[in-house]
């Protein structure tokens, strides 16, 4: 008996301690990842949140917006929606909880979505619940380029504008810090108008060239675009941040372990010998 | 001189240049355009062209010259141009710009009778302007 059982504890010392120098391997690699992701990131946002801004803005100070775009023009009936989940697994919460938020969304419409799903995670899930994923891209995100995501968007604009779609909901994860992601949804499409007084008094004459429509036909796709790829950069930070995150729990989880395997075997070994002596001596003692 | 405002030039990747500068030219899709304080505002789209820059206090013939991919101007107080690729004259690399340059031309060569509003007309138009403004802006562009 105790010897079988001390087998099988070092059988599982084994398997716990090779699960641990994987997870241990993978939080260090994930933790370079994150470095590097997040290095992108940081001057992406800066940038990105400026330009939307500006963009926003103009957006908010023009009166001359096309109407097509702006909240209230049309009903709403079929409604986009772009989740950005990571291509890989192993990296907690992450997936499930865009999932979780996506499903919920699409709960309340009553139209059939269009899905358009970056990273393979989000497909799977969306394409196993029977939902018509509409388009994907599943390369890694964080290697995404601009024109990758220029070349994303321009579908969705084209059925926007054929009045496929009303709306476009952009579902990804948001970077607050590496111990801390929050999922966001934002509205792309219809823009809506925040009728800021501040903004408001500050209109001046603005001169559009070549006309108003070729400016905003031009400023709208940018927008969307910019936005994408905002998400996109910012959603791999977080997947990285999760998995590292994750993987850092699982490593403590299987020192934890294996702190008390090694105490019970040696447990075990102890009483194996003890059994032993008892044994020998008394075979000694029934000699004499 | 106090005349000079800001100027900033952005890509989606990065923030190309923030400084204070005199006067500002960008191609505009009628044309050129220079830019200098005071400056009624506006939002123009840029044709792919060549962005020069005139910083403060610099010199009568002093510029500093780009290529730029295409874009938007947004003049107000401060002048932001938005393009999705730019680069200094001094960083460019011709021999990737000529092989493009080739490249571009042989397809259109090859699809003569192709639709001139074809994607793909365009599109191959587009590198060929692209590479065309990049190796003038390198060999000192067209007000040298």
């Amino acid at each position: 008996m105790a010897t079988e059982s001390i087998q099988d504890i070092k059988r599982r010392i084994k398997s716990v301690s090779s699960t641990e120098r994987i997870t241990n391997s993978m939080k260090l690699v994930s933790a370079g990842k994150l470095r590097k992701a997040k290095a992108i990131f940081e001057k992406t946002n800066e940038n990105s949140h400026y330009i939307t801004n500006t963009i926003g803005e103009l957006f908010n100070t023009g009166k001359d917006v096309p109407k097509d775009y702006l909240e209230g023009s049309r009903e709403v009936k079929t409604t986009a929606y772009i989740v950005v989940t990571s291509g890989r697994g192993l990296c907690g919460g992450f997936n499930t909880n865009i999932i979780k938020e996506a499903q919920r969304e699409i709960d309340t419409d009553w139209e059939p979505p269009v899905i358009i799903a970056i990273g393979s995670k989000g497909k799977e899930y969306f394409e196993k619940h029977g939902y018509n994923v509409h388009s994907s891209y599943l390369a890694p995100p964080e290697s995404i380029s601009f024109l990758e995501a220029k070349e994303l968007v321009k579908p969705i604009l084209e059925m926007y504008d054929k009045k496929e779609i009303d709306e476009v909901i952009l579902i990804y994860t948001s970077f607050i810090s590496t111990l801390e992601q929050e999922v966001k949804n934002e509205t792309l499409l219809p823009f809506k108008i925040e009728n800021d007084p501040e903004l408001l008094t500050d209109t001046k004459f603005i001169e559009y060239e070549p006309s108003v429509e070729a400016v905003f036909n031009y400023l709208i796709p940018k927008y969307v675009e910019m936005k994408i790829y905002s998400a996109v950069v910012e959603s791999a930070t977080c997947e990285h941040a999760a998995r590292r995150m994750a993987m850092e729990n699982a490593t403590d989880n299987a020192r934890e372990m294996l702190d008390t395997l090694n105490l019970n075997y040696n447990r075990a070994r102890q009483s194996a010998i003890t059994d032993e002596i008892i044994e020998i001596v008394a075979g000694s003692e029934a000699q004499n | 001189m106090a005349n000079s405002f800001r100027l900033e030039v952005m890509t989606p990747s990065k923030l190309f240049y923030r400084g204070e500068v005199e006067l500002v030219i960008v191609t505009t899709l009628d044309g050129d355009e220079g830019y200098m304080a005071g400056h009624i505002w506006g939002c123009k789209l840029l044709e792919v062209g060549e962005l020069w820059i005139k910083e403060k206090d610099a010199g009568k013939d002093d510029w500093r010259v780009a290529a730029v991919a295409g874009g938007f101007i947004d003049a107000k107080d401060s002048v932001v141009i938005y393009t999705d690729a730019v680069e200094w004259s001094e960083d460019i690399d011709m021999e990737r710009v000529l092989s493009e340059k080739a490249k571009a031309e042989d397809w259109i060569a090859a699809h003569k009778d192709a639709d001139e509003q074809s994607e793909e007309m365009q599109n191959a138009k587009l590198i060929l302007a692209k590479a065309e403004t990049r190796s003038n802006v390198a060999e000192g562009g067209k007000r040298h």
